[in-house]
């Protein structure tokens, strides 16, 4: 391959590679991310290579397997173009149909369809499911498109073209005055603006400078990083080459989950490409500018996404935070000016250098510009991740993009954030989802993680589940951080157990209060966020457990009761068979009763019990 | 260049590079701290000198007054409710979980927490400052002490575990350590290194004798240590200070 040196080579090579893929009449477009390689997606695709192998179709029909689709929900799932008929969880048996019936005679497979649980109605087009419809996928929606262990896909659909504009046609200040303008805040957590960070960096003063995309992603449940970084390794590698040249700095990090091994994979080709091109080394596209990236592979704890710890692990030193008082702009990656942002603000570039400013602040709010991908789990129909512009109502992409609630049961809050987001009521659904709205109602914007809860969740069971997490993950460097959240620890425990203090909430808050005050780092500053929400909002379930020894939501075992209407119990056994502490007595077709002293409180006979004569409360 | 700071109204001019707790002191005003030494970088760790920071017009910051340096213009608050109530808690928590540090107990009795609100261990003194740790690295340079574990798991060892391969055996962290969890005893010509109690012992030294007087006083490690460092000749290295020599 011989590097690439121009604009108008690059245009000659996209135009080259778009024509040779349009020759290709019939597509068949794989998701291959990480979550649908568990349902066993390679294997089907390996079922259809072999049967359009068998009939001789290889040449007429491209296979092509792609990064994540976000509808993780419905995998291993097939995209056939141009079409656009989307068949959802395809086994290895359904190969063969599709072939004959779908690709050779034009024919829909109903059974293979995506339901709309509305209406029940099938949808044939993936285009016109709700998921998809009410989305704006300006990121993810290349994972559609791209093979991501291909530069060619890339360059075809306009890769690389933003760095040879930024590199041939403007100058670093011209690039940050552009990001600056777009209105683009960082997408790791805090917000802050990419354009000023930039130019913080530039402006500092150093002889060597870093840039560094931090693919951390330490949030339980959260992926879109991965999946970006996944599907599409050389959008991020862009959007760093373009960033490096604004800021002058000459070497790159990618500091990537060691649990993500795809992504490490992808990306490692990714670069490699890259540099067979002219992209990556010196003397980029001719233009002078030399800059390599590197992988780094992360620890694994939570804290190395934060960005001062991310830096001392990335020196092989522990990974705890360091006040940032100097900032990392200024003395960062081995004390030299250093510009971290996240996955997700480096796979915009590309897009505001080619489009401008202007086009990526149409979409969004008056201080969230662009889009922002959310992935969405817990006690939701669609779970997968969902890119909407910022603004975009809780509601809409809870119900209408997410598909509500499963078994008809209730909304009752919404975590933002990730693991120190706050819990958001049904009070709340019309919040309109960017950082400043998101900050004001107690939460925050984080990662992008949305875990729904539904009327089964207990909010003192979750505020402590989240500071359990939080407190195994703290460094333990600073005092409020670690001791105050073992303390909440204790106290939440106590509460669910029963044995909560009256004014086991005011200590609550008190904690809080010192803990976002005076932590170290912004895990510690944050921490108390489910604790002090969940106050908020759902005081009196705190109450209820208190003063009433009871959980409302049936979760907190010791809190709840079980005994047995003896009107209603028939005596057939059933309870007394599921009792794993063997304490139900009664015979066959005698009233049972549960003896008060050894139940364990599991629920077991109130789940076993067909005639509802259990009773909780 | 000389800077001016107010600091709980009071203005002084200070260097460049000071930081709000050296401020302070120049003006006589008294800012607490538990994780700080003069002779080490700061750490920041213990939250205790806590301070409002602030432009004087805009939103005050939460900072640290040991690590933060001043610039023209900052306004400082040492005692703001805000403040004390955070401080109360922090040295509310470090009681409870260290009831018997001294240092902990006298700071937070001058603060009104005399009873912890949480029970925590009486045989656990150490309230992780890292000052041995600093001063192990920073001043004698062998880092031979760090940390191990996460939150509220967090313990002072010495790394890769005891006993540890660079430790000297000189006790500047006994030195240093606020709360005195730290031991240092020789026994005959045997040296110990504990913390706490003597069922954690870091390390244990066998003690070689003055050339002049014959008592054993040094660990054959900092023999080693010195006479590379100093380019001592070993008569003079291995001289009891008593007697004449250098000590350390
Ligand atoms: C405890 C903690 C964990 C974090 N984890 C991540 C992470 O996994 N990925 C990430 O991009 N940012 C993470 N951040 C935020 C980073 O510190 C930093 O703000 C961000 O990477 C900057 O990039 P941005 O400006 O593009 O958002 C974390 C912050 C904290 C306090
Ligand atoms: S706030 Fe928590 S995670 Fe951050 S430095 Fe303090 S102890 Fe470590
Ligand atoms: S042993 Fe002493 S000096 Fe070392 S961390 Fe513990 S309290 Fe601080
Ligand atoms: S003295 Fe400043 S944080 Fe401990």
């Amino acid at each position: 391959m011989e590097k690439i040196r121009s604009i108008e080579q690059l245009d000659g090579l996209r135009d080259r590679l778009g024509l040779k893929q349009g020759a290709v009449t019939r597509s068949l477009t794989f998701c291959a991310g990480t979550g649908c390689r568990a349902y066993g997606s390679m294997d089907v695709v390996e079922a259809f290579r072999k049967e359009l192998k068998k009939r001789g179709l290889s040449r007429k029909v491209a296979v092509k397997t792609t990064g994540c689709h976000g509808f993780c929900e419905r995998g291993p799932m097939v995209l056939i173009s141009p079409e656009g008929i989307f068949y959802e969880q395809v086994a290895g048996k359904d190969v063969p149909e599709i072939v004959e019936k779908t690709i050779l005679n034009h024919e829909v497979i109903d059974r293979l369809l995506y339901k709309d649980p509305k209406t029940g109605e099938p949808v044939p087009k993936e285009a016109d499911i709700p998921f998809y419809r009410l989305q704006n996928r300006l990121l993810l929606g290349e994972n559609l498109l791209i093979d991501p262990t291909s530069i060619e896909d890339y360059i075809a659909r306009g890769g690389y073209r933003a760095l040879a504009k930024a590199l041939k046609q403007m100058r670093p200040e011209q690039i940050i005055d552009e990001v600056e303008r777009s209105g683009l805040r960082g997408r790791g957590g805090g917000g802050f603006p990419t354009g000023r960070k930039w130019r913080s960096c530039r402006e500092a003063e150093g002889e060597i400078k870093y840039v560094i995309c931090n693919a951390d992603e330490g949030d339980p449940g959260a992926y879109m990083d991965r999946s970006l970084l996944e599907g599409n390794p050389h959008m991020i590698l862009e959007g760093m080459i373009i960033g490096a040249y604004a800021i002058g700095a000459q070497q790159g990090y990618i500091y990537v989950r060691n649990e993500y091994p795809l992504a490490v994979d992808h990306a490692s080709q990714a670069l490699k490409a890259a540099r067979r091109h002219g992209f990556l080394g010196e003397d980029i596209l001719g233009s002078g500018f030399t800059f390599d990236v590197k992988i780094t592979r992360g620890g694994g704890a939570f804290v190395c996404g934060e960005s001062t710890a991310l830096m001392a692990s990335l020196e092989g030193r522990p990974g705890e935070p360091r006040a940032k008082y100097v900032h990392t702009v200024d003395r960062g990656l081995f004390d030299m000016p250093t510009n971290l942002n996240n996955v997700e603000s480096w796979a915009n570039i590309p897009r505001i250098v080619l489009d401008g400013a202007d086009s990526f602040a149409k979409l969004g709010t008056k201080g969230s510009k662009g889009t922002k991908i959310f992935s969405l789990v817990g006690k939701i129909n669609n779970t997968g991740l969902v890119e909407v512009p910022m603004g975009m109502r809780l509601r809409e992409i809870i119900f209408d993009i997410g598909g509500g609630i499963p078994d008809g049961k209730r909304f009752k809050a919404v975590q933002t954030g990730g693991p120190s987001g706050g819990c958001l009521p049904e009070e709340r659904l019309d919040l309109r989802v960017d950082f400043d709205e998101l900050a004001a109602a107690g939460s925050m914007m984080g990662s992008g993680g949305m875990i729904v809860m539904d009327e089964d969740n207990c909010m003192v069971d979750v505020a402590r589940y989240f500071v359990t997490f939080l407190e195994e993950e703290s460094c333990g460097k600073c005092t409020p951080c670690r001791e105050g959240l073992r303390r909440m620890k204790e106290i939440l425990t106590d509460i669910c157990e029963g044995r909560g203090q009256k004014d086991a909430v005011e200590q609550l808050e008190r904690l809080g209060r010192a803990m976002k005050a005076a932590s170290l780092c912004e895990l510690g500053r944050t921490a108390a966020n489910p604790v002090l929400t969940t106050i908020r909002y759902f005081r009196d379930e705190y109450e209820a457990h208190i003063t009433k020894k009871k959980c409302p939501a049936f979760v907190c075992r010791k809190l709840v009761h079980y005994s047995i209407n003896p009107k209603k119990c028939v005596g057939c056994q059933a309870c007394a068979r599921a009792c794993p502490a063997h304490c139900i007595s009664g015979g066959k077709k005698k009233v049972h009763v549960i003896d008060q002293d050894r139940c364990i409180h599991c629920g077991s006979c109130f789940d076993a019990c067909k005639f509802d004569a259990v009773k909780r409360k | 260049m000389a800077i001016t700071v107010t600091i709980d109204g009071r203005t002084t001019s200070v260097e460049e590079g000071t930081t709000i707790l050296h401020a302070a002191r120049d003006l006589g005003i008294e800012i607490p701290t538990l994780c700080h030494n003069d002779a080490v970088e700061p750490y920041g760790v213990c939250r205790v000198c806590i301070v409002e920071a602030s432009d004087g017009k805009g939103r005050a910051k939460v900072v640290t007054s040991c690590n933060y340096e001043v610039w023209d213009g900052l306004h400082v608050q040492t005692g703001s409710e805000q403040i004390m109530e955070a401080r109360r808690t922090i040295l509310d928590l470090l009681l409870s979980a260290h009831p018997n540090a001294k240092p902990v107990q006298d700071l937070a009795a001058q603060y009104g927490v005399t009873e912890p609100s949480y029970t925590g261990d009486p045989e656990d003194d150490c309230i992780l400052c890292g000052l041995c740790v600093r001063v192990c690295d920073q001043v004698v340079g062998v880092s031979a002490l760090g940390f191990s574990n996460r939150g509220p798991a967090r313990k002072m060892v010495s790394p890769f575990l005891d006993p540890s391969p660079t430790c000297i055996g000189c006790g500047s962290c006994v030195y240093v350590c606020p709360t005195r969890c730290l031991h240092i005893v020789d026994e005959g010509n045997k040296r110990v290194l504990y913390k706490q109690d003597r069922k954690n012992v870091f390390k244990e030294f066998e003690l070689l004798p003055c050339l002049s007087c014959g008592r054993p006083f040094l660990p054959r490690e900092q023999l080693e240590y010195v006479r590379k460092k100093f380019k001592l000749p070993r008569k003079l290295a291995q001289t009891c200070p008593t007697c004449g020599g250098p000590g350390v």
